[in-house]
């Protein structure tokens, strides 16, 4: 392929009132893999939109092969082969691998006597995932895949086109590390063919280890570009700049001081509803107790179970009285709130105001007789904007208008003032940069102190080290580890789930190269 | 660098936008302009006459789109209005007329909506059917009762202690009226005011995010039936109490204008985004322009061409939005640009 470039020339862009970009040039080069990174709310995701023709910008111009172009949408930015992947899959769940490649690549479909020939069809997607190494069954429903093999199919089904650019927008972030690998693989791959990929993700690792170079934005201006070897230090100072960096110093947020021996919820059977098993556990005062375990070791269900989230049976005490749960009310009206990092889905009310998505759990308390005072919800925005530095413009704005980790503050300051005993908290900052994920770390802590207790799911090894007091390692609806003190580190928490990875899934056999085998923990 | 990023800020946001403004006054302007445009080509327009006749045109209409409206937020969808309307005024009639007791007619008819929006709410949670198919089930049904109960007949017979009531009049307005103004001064309060009006909204918005912020969604969407159902209740009323019958045909597609008047006062079909005083507006524009073209001596029957094309017209007020906001933001970036440049300029 012929050496080609594309990208953006002096851009400036705003959404309404709010301007997210001053002055950007970025820059794709064939065969080269480009990374992308930057705190929420930082430019990103609009420098991917623009880039992907989803918008135009407001001032600036975007360029191909140094010639300015006008991209009106997606398929203007196609027919100059760059094509994009998004974080959400854009993959029909219900159709098979082989209708999806053409539906992606968007070629029509082939005929014989006017009507549909199914036999064509399936033979191009088989000729098409064999060139690209990827083995994967082309009858079987996109929704029955493993979720890694679904990225490789809509990657696969991107190439059908042959693209000069590949944009990757967090394909990785619904991925486990492992699966990750098969993904990112995939794309060096692709990108020693000649088509140039740019990765936007938050994982620092996969960034140092997959990309040929990265590009770092903060508060909407380009501050800096690093090319190989990089270092994960020098990404962190440039993403966060000098005010963010003293955040960042606060690693460790256990408190030795205030721990006790008391235990809050005593947890005698917790049904896991998948997995037809029970665990018992429990909770003490002012601990962060954290869960983990691979997708389906009943670990997540666990904490929505408390949470009340997911219906499941439960025999536990709460402080001695007798704790109920089974649907999100139940829990909360025994004390428990709980608290989801999916926002999208499980957070926020995307029409109302910040500060109405902040009262929602607790409207009763905001006045009399079933009135809520408008001064009530107004003030409880302002003091929990400035308790746990929210950044945001007023309280009647949008919550869309704020970033996902702001967003996440406010979901926090909703479940707080509910008043609960504990927080059962379902990943707590995904899809979070890390200063506000350093900051949501310490809020969790800050209520433990004062008497509370936070359950903790997080497929995060790093995030379950900095946080927790006590980390329980799931695996087939048991508990198989328990670790505290000196023994929690991620590569513990990693090493004690390692018994899965004994019999691998199926997409692991694809290409996993030998040199990219360390395991999860970052250095 | 540091200079690069301070240029970024965001613009004060105590000053509401361009757009908002065309949002929020669109359909309060058009009617102001609808209303000085008629009062100017006629003066029967603001005539006490035509003023009280247009308030008691209105107010079946009123009545049932401002409750319908928390089931639209809410997410759902009710269609049975027209027929619950219907019947509601056929068992009140028929009620009064067997028994001669105006209450009992009246408690019978607001059972009648009551047990209508009881019974959607129950199939749309309980039984998860679709609303549409729920509520349009529905209206087939009491239709169907509605008219075999009368053999497609009117009620008539009713005792003369309701024929009192209903011709009576209170500081000039008719008990219909009144009727109209507290239920929806007390709908505007329940939406904005209460927690229930934030429960509805946030339901609306994001089911399972309101259902995991530990608010119950089956009970707050049955309550939303309810609302409408009791609205169609008094509806059915103010129909019984301006013909003096029960009227087994009557509010037929009532359902239709009452949801246009919904989405033209700015309320979203798909929930979460509105809000009771901007169906008041809906509804407002709908009953205006109907007593203009009255005016003009169109009939009803081109009257519906009329509405219609207004309806299709007030959707498309969204789009004008975009439009302003994505030109307002491009004007902006450009202006600071030039700023931050100049001062780049000047510091050299």
């Amino acid at each position: 392929m012929t050496d080609r470039s594309y990208g953006l020339h002096d851009v400036s862009h705003s959404y309404g009132a709010t301007r997210v970009l001053n002055d950007v040039s970025i820059t794709l080069r064939s065969g080269k893999v480009c990374g992308l990174i930057g705190q929420n709310g930082a430019g990103k995701s609009t420098i991917v939109k623009l880039l992907s023709g989803a918008i135009s910008p407001t001032v600036g111009s975007v360029q191909v092969d140094g010639v300015n172009a006008t991209l009106r949408s997606p398929a203007d930015a196609k027919s100059h082969g760059v094509l994009t992947i998004h974080q959400e899959s854009q993959l029909f769940q219900d159709l098979d691998v082989a209708t999806n490649i053409f539906g992606v690549a968007q070629q029509r479909l082939p005929k014989r006597f006017g009507l549909i020939d199914r036999h064509r069809i399936r033979s191009h997607a088989t000729d098409l995932l064999n060139s690209l190494g990827v083995d994967v069954e082309v009858d079987r429903p996109v929704s029955t895949l493993p979720l890694a093999e679904q990225r490789l199919v809509e990657l696969a089904a991107a190439m059908a086109t042959r693209p000069a650019f590949l944009l990757l927008d967090e394909v990785t972030a619904s991925l486990e590390s492992a699966a990750s690998r098969v993904v990112l693989d995939f794309a060096r791959r692709l990108a020693a063919q000649g088509t140039g990929i740019a990765i936007i993700s938050h994982r620092l690792a996969e960034v140092q280890e997959y990309c040929d170079e990265v590009t770092v934005v903060r508060e909407g201006a380009l501050v800096g570009s690093l090319t190989k070897p990089i270092s994960q230090v020098e990404m962190v100072d440039l993403m966060l700049g000098p005010q963010g960096l003293a955040e960042h110093d606060l690693r460790k947020t256990a408190n030795p001081d205030v721990q006790s021996n008391e235990v809050m919820l005593d947890v005698q059977t917790l049904e896991l509803p998948l997995l037809g098993k029970t665990i018992n556990f429990g909770l003490h005062r002012c601990e962060i107790l954290g869960m983990t375990g691979v997708l389906g070791s009943g670990a997540t269900d666990a904490v929505r179970v408390i949470g009340g989230a997911l219906a499941g049976d439960c025999v536990a005490t709460l402080n001695g009285k007798p704790f109920r749960t089974g649907t999100p009310l139940l829990a909360k009206r025994s004390g428990v709130a709980f608290l989801s990092g999916d926002r999208r889905r499980e957070g926020i009310a995307p029409d109302m105001s910040i500060a109405d998505n902040m009262a929602l759990s607790s409207l009763q308390k905001l006045g009399r007789f079933g009135r809520v005072s408008r001064s009530a919800v107004r003030k409880l925005c302002d003091s929990y904007k400035v308790t746990l530095s929210i950044r945001m413009g007023a309280p009647a704005d949008r919550i869309t208008t704020l970033s996902g980790g702001n967003q996440q503050k406010v979901l926090i300051a909703r479940v707080l003032a509910s008043g609960p005993s504990i927080i059962a908290v379902d990943e707590p900052t995904q899809g979070v940069d890390i200063g506000a994920r350093m900051q949501i770390h310490l809020l969790l802590r800050e209520f433990a102190d004062r008497g509370g207790a936070v359950l903790v799911f997080s497929s995060d090894p790093e995030e379950l080290t900095n946080l927790c007091d006590r980390v329980l390692v799931l695996e087939d609806g048991e508990v198989v580890d328990s670790l505290t003190g000196p023994e929690l580190t991620p590569n513990k928490i990693a090493l004690a789930g390692v018994s899965q990875a004994q019999q691998p899934p199926n997409f692991l056999a694809l290409d996993v190269a030998g040199a990219h085998n360390s395991q999860g923990g970052r250095p | 660098m540091t200079a690069v990023a301070h240029v970024v800020e965001q613009t004060k946001t105590s000053s509401k936008p361009a757009s908002f403004w065309v949002d929020a006054l669109f359909v309060p302007g058009v009617i102001l302009a609808l209303i000085v445009y008629l009062s100017s080509v006629s003066d029967f327009f603001l005539s006490s006459g035509n003023l009280n006749n247009l308030l008691n045109q209105m107010v079946l209409l009123m009545l049932v789109a401002t409750g319908a409206t928390f089931v639209i937020l809410a997410r759902e969808l009710d269609l049975s209005i027209g027929a619950g309307v219907a019947l509601t005024s056929v068992l009140s009639a028929s009620t009064m007329a067997a028994t001669g007791s105006v209450i009992a007619g009246l408690l019978a008819g607001l059972a009648c909506g009551l047990t209508l929006g009881l019974i959607n709410g129950l199939l749309v949670t309980k039984l998860e059917v679709p609303a549409f198919v729920a509520t349009l089930g529905m209206a087939v049904i009491l239709r169907g009762v509605a008219l075999s109960r009368t053999d497609g007949g009117i009620v008539t017979g009713l005792p003369s202690g309701f024929t009192t009531l209903a011709t009576g009049e209170f500081l000039g307005l008719s008990a219909i009226t009144w009727l109209m103004i507290i239920t929806v001064g007390s709908l505007v309060y329940v939406q904005r005011q209460t927690s229930f009006g934030y429960r509805v909204l946030a339901v609306g918005g994001n089911p399972e995010a309101a259902r995991l912020a530990g608010i119950s969604v089956t009970r707050i969407k049955i309550l939303c039936f309810m609302i409408s159902g009791l609205t169609i209740a008094l509806g059915g009323l103010a129909l019984m109490t301006r013909t003096q019958s029960g009227q087994p045909n009557g509010a037929a597609a009532l359902e239709l204008y009452a949801v246009a008047a919904i989405v033209m006062g700015g309320t979203s079909l798909f929930g979460g985004r509105g809000s009771v005083t901007r169906t008041i507006s809906g509804v407002l524009l709908i009953v205006i322009l109907q007593n203009g073209l009255d005016l003009y001596g169109v009939g009803y029957d081109q009257q519906q061409i009329v509405i219609g094309l207004v309806f299709i017209g007030a959707a498309t007020v969204d789009f004008v939005r975009r439009k302003l906001d994505s030109r307002a933001a491009r004007r902006r970036v450009r202006s600071t640009l030039k700023q931050a440049r100049s001062a780049k300029r000047v510091a050299k």
